[in-house]
């Protein structure tokens, strides 16, 4: 790949939609959009599409050349890229996304999980660096697990390893509502709308971003800070929102929840580091400690936890890096089928 | 498929594949191997000839079935030499003498307790074996055991044991002192993934999950055919999952986890202990109440038996929900002597974890009986006494997870 050609990392999650150019392995330009808004009336393909071209053209010089595009999705992508399980914030399933872009730019598409793609980026330049074993935690709207297995993403025998927003929570019933969705009390997890099964909640409905503001928000007399700009994503664990004594519980109720998402990821694989990323960790560095000693309470045999060093960019820069990686097998592919079509010719 | 031998050089990986071959299709000819295998019969001829002189295959004749020169017969000779396996579980210590191609020729089984001690009953299991070697006239050439705990990795010691009460037991160094083969010592549930990989229900899977519940809990995760062993050895250590409100916060006491304090043989036996005492009529009244008798009882529908089970399945799959929806595996192992009696209430597990589920696993109970960890444990010892020994499937699959030490 020519040292001037740039990728396009795409990161898409429920909140907010991010593009940007990366040249030379620096973020050189980026667009930023409320999920809702791109996803439209067309849908998030076009609508990215869009975006992607609106922002190449604003770029000096304008229509740079674009040798990949990597796109990190908040949903279970399996090995080709194709979407799993459509999610309902507008990420179509199937293969609607990559075709879209590899239509439309005419380049190598890579499509996966935005916390596989945080897992790569903190393990090849971030907190991760030189572990053989790590768990990144996405902490944003929905909670994501990326694993790092010998030094490499794990993906698990369907693709779908890394859904720890799954984990299931014991919670007892309050009233039954529409659409599967039960009001639940899962104690020190706090209160929740639940479709998990009858019994439980599944933890990221009770201490992922959505769930969190969601409780914030039933709150009245409680402004949400950040609510009021669309596709802004709340800020509720801020220092100054846990000085709010309306808001603190929600801190605390973080804090126990992501400890036992935490406990869970060390009983199972015993990793040496767990880094946190995402918009609610990075607010959230304030209760660090105080969730490292509550992990310690509740495993014997408990990792380091700390902050990702790439901040709320780890999956663009994940996206990049698996861009620029399927780029470089299919350069390899093409190598190879040249080669082996030479030594056909040379035996005739 | 035979996967590539790390580090290992391009002669070595045919010298695998060679002895592979004659173990699989014992007796053979130079001839069937090279077809079979697309080698050259020069360079087959050289590594049978090598294999030869290690004892590990012999000439046995000459066969004319086919009407044309006779071909020479060749054997895998699995009676060189023999293995012990022991597991040493917290209630019964299953010891075993095997021939090089895997083949059990003796076994024992007593209670591990009935010493008063469980080192003392392991070295007594591993010499009663040894008898029967020198019997046989057969060299042992290694021994493998399996232990319920955790090995530390760089120092052999047992930190987590406490059905055998093993502490800070340095089990490495005692049995370095106590015997005089080569030995490898590794935790009980690993050995019985290592089982389900090579005889079991974990063959030809890449990504497997074996979930031990019996008198403790445990898991060994196996992802892209290699076993997890985790920064402490302690990937896998279910006992330890937090699976219940008013468990958060709870001490963990005397090396129980919180987990096995409830999905365990001894955890329903006190469920149910609990339940009768309370008054609440059952036919548990009428005997002991082990684990045994309340998934017999629940079997029979008794009431109490079965509101045991079903909190059992409920616990249960927390667990394995937690398992796939981190690790993602194709395939559910149900180990164990509570584990195994499960087969009954699949349909009712599956119900609890498939829902919400991406990808859920397929759930099985053990085609092995109470044996994984004892044929894990020979395969371990097959892998020690000589790599070339071990099937290959294995020693691709696994890098050697146990603690090994030498008679010293």
């Amino acid at each position: 790949m020519p040292a001037e050609s740039a990728t396009l990392a795409i990161d898409v999650g429920a909140t907010r939609t991010r593009v940007v150019l990366v040249r030379a392995g620096v973020i050189a330009e980026r667009a930023e959009r409320p999920t809702p808004d791109l996803v439209g009336t067309a849908g998030l393909a076009s609508g990215l599409v869009e975006e992607a071209r609106r922002l190449l053209a604003q770029t000096s010089p304008a229509n740079p050349v674009v040798a990949a595009v990597g796109v990190s999705l908040a949903a279970a992508v399996d090995e080709s890229g194709d979407v799993m399980q459509e999610r309902d914030f507008g990420i179509p399933a199937g293969a609607a996304l990559r075709e879209a872009l590899t239509t439309a730019f005419e380049v190598p598409v890579a499509v996966n999980n935005d916390a596989n793609l945080a897992a790569l980026a903190e393990h090849a330049v971030g907190a991760a660096r030189g572990h053989e074993s790590a768990a990144v935690i996405t902490l944003g709207s929905n909670i994501g697990l990326g694993l790092i297995v010998r030094g490499e993403v794990h993906r698990g025998a369907h693709g779908v390893a890394g859904e720890a927003g799954l984990l299931l929570v014991p919670a007892v019933s309050k009233d039954e509502r529409g659409n599967g969705r039960r009001l639940v009390d899962a104690g020190r997890f706090g209160r929740a709308e639940s479709a998990a099964p009858e019994g439980y909640a599944w933890i990221e409905e009770l201490v992922g971003g959505r769930a969190l503001a969601t409780a914030a928000r039933r709150q009245a007399s409680v402004q949400v800070p950040g609510e009021s700009t669309n596709g802004t994503f709340p800020r509720i664990l801020t220092r100054e929102a846990f000085a709010d004594p309306a808001l603190r519980p929600l801190g605390e109720r973080a804090v126990e929840g992501w400890a036992l998402i935490i406990a869970t990821i060390a009983v199972l694989l015993d990793v040496e580091i767990v880094v946190l990323t995402g918009n609610l960790a990075a607010d959230a560095a304030h209760l660090l400690n105080s969730l490292r000693r509550r992990v310690a309470e509740l495993v014997a045999t408990s990792p380091e936890v700390v902050l990702g060093s790439l901040g709320p960019d780890a999956e663009l820069i994940g996206a990049d890096l698996f861009a620029r990686a399927a780029l470089a097998r299919a350069a390899d592919r093409y190598a190879r089928a040249g080669l082996s079509a030479q030594s056909t010719g040379e035996r005739r | 498929m035979v996967r590539p031998v790390r580090h290992a050089t391009m002669l070595e990986v045919n010298e695998f594949l060679v002895l592979d071959y004659v173990r699989e299709h014992d007796p053979t000819s130079r001839t069937e191997i090279a077809r079979d295998l697309g080698l050259s019969p020069a360079s087959v001829g050289r590594i049978v000839s090598r294999l030869r002189q290690d004892g590990l295959v012999a000439d046995v004749g000459a066969s004319r079935s086919s009407g044309g020169r006779p071909r020479a017969i060749i054997s895998y000779r699995r009676d060189a030499g023999a293995v012990v396996a022991v597991d040493l579980g917290g209630t019964r210590c299953h010891s075993a003498l095997a021939d090089l191609s895997g083949a059990v020729l003796a076994e024992d089984v007593r209670l591990t307790h009935s010493t008063g001690d469980a080192f003392t009953t392991l070295v007594e299991a591993i010499e009663l074996m040894q008898r029967e070697a020198q019997r046989r006239r057969v060299p042992v050439v290694a021994l493998a055991v399996g232990v319920p705990g955790i090995l530390d990795p760089q120092d052999g010691i047992a930190r987590d044991a406490p059905y055998l009460v093993w502490d800070g037991f340095p089990v490495v160094d005692r049995l370095g002192a106590a015997i005089g083969i080569p030995f490898v010592v590794d935790n009980d549930v690993n050995l019985a993934a290592l089982a389900h990989a090579w005889r079991g229900d974990g063959r030809r899977i890449d990504h497997f999950v074996t979930l031990s519940v019996g008198t403790g809990t445990g898991a060994a995760v196996v992802s892209d055919g290699r076993l997890l062993q985790g920064r402490h050895n302690a990937a896998g250590e279910l006992g330890y999952l937090v699976v219940r409100r008013e468990l958060l916060g709870r001490p963990i006491t005397a090396g129980l986890g919180a987990f096995e304090a409830f999905a365990s043989g001894p955890g329903i036996a006190a469920r149910a202990r609990a339940l009768v005492a309370d008054g609440q009529p059952s036919s548990l009244t009428d005997g002991e109440i082990t684990p045994e008798a309340v998934l017999a009882a629940a079997g029979e529908g008794d009431a109490i038996a079965s509101a045991v089970v079903e909190e059992l399945l409920d616990d249960l799959a927390m667990g394995i929900v937690a398992v796939a929806c981190t690790v993602d595996p194709e395939l559910v192992i149900l180990e164990g002597g509570v584990g195994r009696s499960l087969g009954p209430y699949l349909d009712a597990l599956v119900a609890r974890v498939a829902p919400g589920l991406p990808a859920p696993p397929r759930i099985v109970t053990s085609s092995l009986g109470s044996d994984a960890t004892v044929i894990g444990a020979i395969a371990a010892a097959l892998e020690l006494a000589r790599r070339r020994t071990a099937p290959a499937a294995v020693l691709g699959a696994f890098a050697m997870s146990g603690v090994a030490g030498h008679a010293g």
